[in-house]
């Protein structure tokens, strides 16, 4: 057995007092659980149409022009030709066999819908293709 | 313990002025789908913009005209935000396209178009 010899008074409060921290602590955690908005939002970026891209030195087509018409149709302005939403995809795909570089670009009518616009903008990057940009119609030229 | 308890209520005043609190619009919103859309972690602000084309921030509807002194001062309280236009898709598109053009015009880097990604 050990014996345990007391040599002198140990000083008093030693140990700290963890109460009022961990109430303290746990305040805090309630309080950011509670601020904290789990906003999770999602989205697209939208590129502008630069001017070089409009101009193509070679025979060949380097970009589609996809006009959305206020009626939520859709249009391919060079070609003269309507196209099917569900179409899209399988369209620019073609399109990007000739020109593996090839730029998009989506010209929406000031009454066409938003939803369309960005159907037609995630079926362009679903089949590939890197630039994709938006501009509003400009009246009456784009067709 | 004392000086302990002062320091947790330093960091809490400082956590409270930091916190970046998301600005919703408030208002419900049937956003487009996209398959291709990425999630944005740090988004400050959250236009809205409804089915019938009326822009909403903060829980109350603004003029499209308004937008740019908003913008201009939300960019002051929060340099270098992320901004996310939600828009309805049975909104009219000139909206989303106008609003993301008042944005950059007003200096803010990253405007983003809202979709719903699942």
């Amino acid at each position: 057995m050990k014996k345990i010899i007391i040599t002198g008074r140990r000083p008093a409060a030693t140990e700290l007092n963890m109460a009022p921290l961990i109430d303290m602590i746990f305040i805090l955690l309630i309080f950011f659980l509670v601020t904290t908005s789990f906003v999770n939002e999602a989205g697209l970026e939208r590129k502008k149409p630069q001017p070089s891209m409009k101009t193509s030195q070679t025979e060949k087509r380097t970009n589609v022009t996809l006009g959305i018409m206020a009626d939520n149709s859709i249009w391919d302005s060079e070609e003269g030709r309507s196209i099917d939403i569900k179409s899209i995809r399988a369209y620019i795909e073609n399109f990007l066999v000739e020109a593996p570089k090839g730029t998009v670009v989506i010209a929406a009518d000031k009454d066409s819908l938003i939803g369309t616009v960005v159907k037609v903008m995630d079926s362009c990057r679903l089949a590939g293709v890197i630039n994709v940009s938006v501009a509003p119609m400009t009246s009456g030229g784009d067709r | 313990m004392a000086p302990l308890i002062d320091m947790i209520f330093i960091l809490l005043i400082f956590f409270l002025v930091t916190a970046s609190f998301v600005k919703t619009p408030g208002i419900d919103i049937q956003k487009p789908y996209a398959e291709t859309a990425e999630n944005r972690k740090k988004t400050n602000l959250v236009i809205g913009v409804a089915q019938d084309s009326t822009i909403w921030v903060e829980g109350r509807m603004i003029d499209i005209r308004d937008t740019r002194s908003y913008l201009e001062r939300f960019l002051q309280e929060t340099p270098n935000g992320t901004v996310v236009i939600s828009a309805d898709e049975e909104s009219r598109s000139e909206i989303t396209l106008l609003l993301h053009d008042h944005c950059q015009a007003a200096g803010i880097k990253e405007v983003y178009i809202g979709a719903a990604n699942k």
